[in-house]
Order: C-alpha cells, then sequence, then structure tokens
C-alpha cells in the first residue's frame, strides 16, 4: 500500500515531464503534419541549456528554463526554415531529415560539452511526506510549471490572434494563404514554439538526471506513445493520454520494473490503435 | 492488371536491364573479394557487408516498392540474430555469462534451443510470425505511413530495452560472444561463399517477387492505395504478405550476419542499425534493389574506413549524407547515373531527328 500510493504520487510527476515533451510533438506533429524525429535531441538541449545557465554561470533556475525555452525555441525557428519547410509535401522525408538533424544535433553537443555526465543541482532540496510518501518539493515545481506550461499553450492557441490564425491555416491552408495570413511566418512560429516546449521539458528533467548528449532518446519515445495513445490532433488528448501512460507506468513498474511498464503500455497501445485506430480523444477520418 | 499496370508508375525505368547489369557487377566483385587478395579481416568484414545487404533487401521491398518505411526492423534481425547465437553459446553447457548472473542451469524456455534444426527454424520463423503479427495488428488497424514508421520505431526502443534487461538470456550490454557457423567444419572460403549464395537467393526471389503480379501490386499500392482496393484487391492483406516476406528476409539477415561477426551485441540491433540500414537503402536509391546493395555497399565500407580515423563522428557524417540525399538526390545514387545516362540518350536521339 505504502509503495502504490508513492508510485502514484511519483507517476504525477512522469506524467508531467512527458506532458511537456508530448506537447510540443503533438503540436508541431497535429498542426503542421510533421514528425519530428529531433525533438530528443530538443529536449537534450533544454537541459544542457539549464546546465550551462545554472552550473556554469551560476545564474537562477527561472531564468535556465526561459533561456531553455528561448534557444530550442531559436533553434526550432532555423529547422523550421532551412529543413522542414522544403518538405511539408512528404511527411516521409522530413521523418529521414529531421533525423539526419537529430543525429547533427547530438554530435555537435557532444564534442561540445564533452562525453562526461553534466549534474545540475536542485533549485529546492528536501522532501516532504504526504500520506506516508515521500516527495520532493522540486516535483511540486515540476508539476506546477507544467500545469502552467499547459494553460498558456491552450490560451495561446484559443486566445491570441497567432493561434486564431495558427488553426485558420491547419483548417484551410489556401484559404488562409487568400485572406493574407503569413503562412510561412505562422508556420515557423509554430514550429519554434513546439521546439520550445521540448526546451523547457529538458531544462525541468535536468536536475532529476545526469545529462548526457544521448538523453533525448528515451523521451521522445515515450512521447510518441503518448501521442499516438492521445490522437494527433487534441491537445487534451495528449494530456489525459500523458497521465494514463504517466501513472500507469509508474504503478506497473511498482509491481514489476520499469522495462516490463514500458513493454506493458506499449501492448497496450498497440492494441487500443487496433481497436480505436484515431486516438483517444480524435474526432474519427483524421488519420 | 491493365489498370493496375496504369498506377504502376516508371514500371519501364524500374525493370531495365541497367540496374541488373549494375547488380551483376556488384555480385561478381563480391565473388572476387576474397581471392582478391586482401587480408581475411577485410574479407571478413565483406561477409557482414553481404549479410546486412539482404537486410536493404528486406527494407527496400516494403519501403521501395510499397512505400512502407519501417525504423523496427532492426527487431527482426535481431530476433534471428539472438536465437542462433544463444544456441551457439548453450552447446557447451551452462555458458559462463549465465553462471556470473547466478545461474546454475539454463533457463526451461533455452532448452529447445540446444538442437541445431530447432534453432535455425526458430531463428527463420519467429521474424516472420513476428512480422505477421505487427502487420496484422498496424495494417488491420489502419496505422498509415507515418504513424506506422512511429510505431516501429518505438518497437525497436522496446527491443533494445527487453534484451538490455533480460541479462540472463542476452548477457545485456556485453552481448553473446562465440558464436560459430553453422557449419563448424568449413573454412573461411565456405562460410564466404554460402553467405553469398544465401545473399544471391534472397536476391533472386526478391527480384522473382517484384517482376510478378504482387510486386506490381505492391508498387500500384504505393501511388495510390485506394484505387487498388477499389479494383477489388485487399490492400491490407497484401501489405501484411509484404511486411511479413520482408520480416523473414531481415532475420535471416540477422541469423547470417551474428554467424560471420562471430558475436551479436546490442549495438547490431539497436534503432541505430535500422535507421543505418534505411539509409544505405535511401543513399542507393530505393525501389530497385539495386540501390540496398550498392548503398549498403558503399556506406558500410565507408564507415569501416573512416571509423579507424574518426569513429566518433561517423553518425554526423551519415546525418550529412541523410540531408544531401532529401535534399538533392531524392533517388539515390543509382537513380542518379540512370538519369544521366537516359537523359544523355534521349539528347542524343534529339540531335540525331534534328539531323
Amino acid at each position: 500500500m505504502q509503495g502504490l500510493i508513492q508510485s502514484i504520487f511519483d507517476g504525477i510527476n512522469d506524467a508531467s515531464i512527458l506532458l511537456l515533451t508530448s506537447l510540443g510533438l503533438v503540436i508541431i506533429f497535429g498542426l503542421l503534419g510533421v514528425v519530428n524525429m529531433a525533438h530528443g535531441e530538443l529536449i537534450m538541449i533544454g537541459s544542457y541549456v539549464m546546465y550551462f545557465i545554472t552550473s556554469q554561470q551560476k545564474m537562477n533556475f527561472f531564468i535556465g528554463i526561459i533561456a531553455a525555452f528561448i534557444i530550442t525555441a531559436v533553434i526550432g525557428a532555423v529547422i523550421e526554415i532551412l529543413v522542414v519547410k522544403k518538405l511539408y509535401a512528404s511527411p516521409e522525408d522530413t521523418i529521414l531529415a529531421t533525423y539526419a538533424l537529430s543525429l547533427l544535433l547530438e554530435r555537435i553537443v557532444y564534442y561540445t560539452f564533452g562525453s562526461s555526465a553534466k549534474n545540475v543541482s536542485m533549485p529546492i532540496k528536501g522532501n516532504f511526506t504526504l500520506l506516508g510518501a515521500s516527495i520532493p518539493y522540486y516535483n511540486l515545481i515540476v508539476i506546477f510549471i507544467s500545469i502552467l506550461v499547459l494553460i498558456s499553450t491552450v490560451l495561446f492557441f484559443f486566445k491570441s490572434k497567432a493561434g486564431l490564425q495558427i488553426r485558420a491555416i491547419t483548417d484551410n491552408r489556401q484559404m488562409s494563404d487568400a485572406l493574407g495570413i503569413n503562412i510561412n511566418k505562422i508556420d515557423t512560429l509554430t514550429f519554434a514554439y513546439g521546439a520550445g516546449l521540448a526546451g523547457i521539458a529538458g531544462a525541468l528533467l535536468a536536475p532529476t538526471i545526469s545529462v548526457v548528449s544521448t538523453l533525448g532518446q528515451q523521451y521522445v519515445n515515450q512521447a510518441f506513445m503518448t501521442v499516438i495513445f492521445g490522437g494527433v490532433s487534441s491537445i487534451f488528448g495528449t494530456s489525459l493520454g500523458a497521465v494514463i501512460i504517466g501513472e500507469a507506468q509508474s504503478i506497473i513498474a511498482n509491481f514489476s520494473n520499469a522495462i516490463i511498464a514500458a513493454i506493458l503500455m506499449f501492448a497496450i497501445v498497440i492494441i487500443m490503435i487496433r481497436v480505436k485506430p484515431e486516438g483517444l480523444m480524435t474526432k474519427r477520418g483524421s488519420r | 492488371m491493365g489498370a493496375l499496370n496504369t498506377l504502376d508508375k516508371n514500371n519501364n525505368t524500374k525493370n531495365s536491364p541497367f540496374y541488373r547489369m549494375v547488380d551483376l557487377i556488384v555480385f561478381m566483385f563480391i565473388a572476387a573479394f576474397p581471392i582478391m587478395g586482401f587480408s581475411q579481416f577485410r574479407s571478413e568484414f565483406m561477409a557482414e557487408t553481404m549479410a546486412l545487404m539482404i537486410f536493404g533487401i528486406s527494407i527496400d521491398l516494403i519501403w521501395g516498392y510499397a512505400g512502407i518505411l519501417s525504423l523496427g526492423h532492426a527487431v527482426m534481425f535481431g530476433i534471428g540474430a539472438y536465437i542462433i547465437s544463444i544456441h551457439s553459446n548453450i552447446q557447451g553447457g551452462l555458458p559462463s555469462f549465465m553462471q556470473s548472473n547466478g545461474l546454475s542451469h539454463i533457463p526451461i524456455l533455452l532448452l529447445p534451443l540446444k538442437s541445431m534444426t530447432i534453432s535455425v527454424v526458430l531463428s527463420l520463423l519467429l521474424p516472420l510470425l513476428f512480422g505477421l503479427i505487427v502487420g496484422w495488428f498496424l495494417f488491420k488497424g489502419k496505422v498509415n505511413k507515418v504513424f506506422f514508421t512511429i510505431v516501429t520505431l518505438i518497437m525497436a526502443t522496446m527491443f533494445t530495452d527487453i534484451v538490455l534487461n533480460q541479462i540472463n538470456y542476452t548477457n545485456g550490454f556485453n552481448g553473446l560472444q562465440n558464436v560459430t557457423f553453422m557449419f563448424p567444419q568449413m573454412g573461411f572460403l565456405g562460410q564466404y561463399y554460402v553467405t553469398f549464395s544465401i545473399l544471391l537467393l534472397s536476391y533472386l526471389f526478391v527480384l522473382k517477387l517484384i517482376h510478378s503480379k504482387f510486386g506490381v501490386l505492391l508498387r500500384a499500392i504505393k501511388s495510390d492505395e485506394s484505387r487498388v482496393l477499389f479494383l477489388g484487391y485487399n490492400t491490407i492483406a497484401y501489405k501484411i504478405l509484404a511486411f511479413s516476406i520482408s520480416s523473414f528476409l531481415a532475420g535471416l539477415s540477422g541469423f547470417m550476419f551474428a554467424q560471420i561477426h562471430g558475436a551479436i551485441t546490442v549495438d547490431n540491433v539497436g534503432n541505430a542499425a535500422s535507421v543505418f540500414a534505411v539509409v544505405c537503402v535511401a543513399f542507393g536509391g530505393r525501389g530497385y534493389i539495386t540501390g540496398a546493395l550498392l548503398g549498403t555497399l558503399l556506406l558500410q565500407w565507408a564507415n569501416n574506413i573512416l571509423s579507424d580515423n574518426f569513429g566518433g563522428i561517423w553518425p554526423a557524417i551519415l546525418g550529412v549524407i541523410l540531408l544531401l540525399v532529401v535534399f538533392f538526390m531524392p533517388v539515390g545514387i543509382i537513380g542518379k547515373i540512370q538519369q544521366i545516362i537516359y537523359h544523355n540518350k534521349v539528347s542524343k536521339e534529339k540531335v540525331e531527328l534534328n539531323e
């Protein structure tokens, strides 16, 4: 029972991280139709920015988060303008091209920062006890920031002018173009925003892991699973998917081990694809 | 068939004797390689390259012909490779890695693998069966192109995790060493030409397949699946079949690779391995089979030669090659050469007409 409560609380933390990693992915995927294979490397760059800001420059943790967002968003914008923009007609080519970029980014970071694993210290140390489960204070920051990011993303898409334009383009590209919306600019903005979210995820992860240049891969796979599970065209589906997958994985891992939990979740996702191909929250016919 | 052929774009160029000529040159080069005076080390590497060529062919069959990009083919490769490697390792009683993991006897699950016949049959059939199940689940679930790629990618990562996790069976990160060839009394040249024959047979089998009605259907599915469906063909069944055959070939490739390499580690079956094969096919040119042979040959040797000096940047070089292929050479090397030759022919004819 003790273990179960602990794993439920741990699951909330995992789900928050998963929400951040998959939110950026689903925005780029759902709105632009691009599978960004370099997403994991953007997460990794976010972690390295956090390391650079807090450990090397001795600046505040929250500056690290903002810097990670801005830097990965800029990298995302550059990727969109130089590579992805020319390949919208062929999703397969974007997979190959962004995979190529992921290889390049990983190597660049590896040679810039060296092979040794980097550590980022916790901004708040210590735990507190709730219902017999020990929870680090830091988890509260993670959960708070991911909820904040979710709310601001929803507001950005449904309340701002840019968000309205993004939705208009997704709905009818040619018509939006005819109405004078700068399609190219909006595409870049969307991609940059999605990339920036990956940066925030990486920055938040940094204190809890050892930062290495290959860390992106393990997080991006779970994020892909979440996106497929939740459906590609729904932020709410992805959020729900993140909570379900994060929690389920944590609870199953409590009874067996993390690998078995991951495999079981994968099996569940595959079976769900078979039963409900459109994803958890997506309308029929959008895939 | 008539209606199908209209969907089968580039049919003429794809069957052109030009590609089969290049294939012939590649095969003659490989056949003569061990007697050209290179060290045995180089010849062994060439034998490994042949095994990977079968892998390339398996990817070209579903990607180049049916338009299905799988980034998880290393799973089938791995199943084939690990089964035969476990067989080799448990021949002399309890292998040392199991001892050091605290086992007192070989796990019951692995006991059937003591038999050569069962191991060979399993390492060839299980990848096929696995491909059948995955294909059935995904294609029946109408998982389309991009989604299919992502799901297979996740599948490959899962497989790596399983291999790393089940140390009692796979020796985890260190992998399985001391894998012997299936005909142990054979010398190196014998092994080389057995591998060569298997590559040649796989090649002829796939060539036969793509020139049959099945091949035409695959290409038609690639260019317009819904129209093939309207013509009354069960496209899903054809895709599942193609994926299963391709999985079988991938398994065969792993089966051969482990025996020649003498070892199998998680690096040979991970994500990077799947992607390397895909890059080889893209680089060589997809949809000609020739591209799979040529691309694997060139990149495999480039990797071998460059790794001696700068092993660390090889992934970056691979990335640059992939970007160049996507932006400047989507038809690959062989497609480019064909374009140049074909283009020259056309312009010559024009000149003659003008005269």
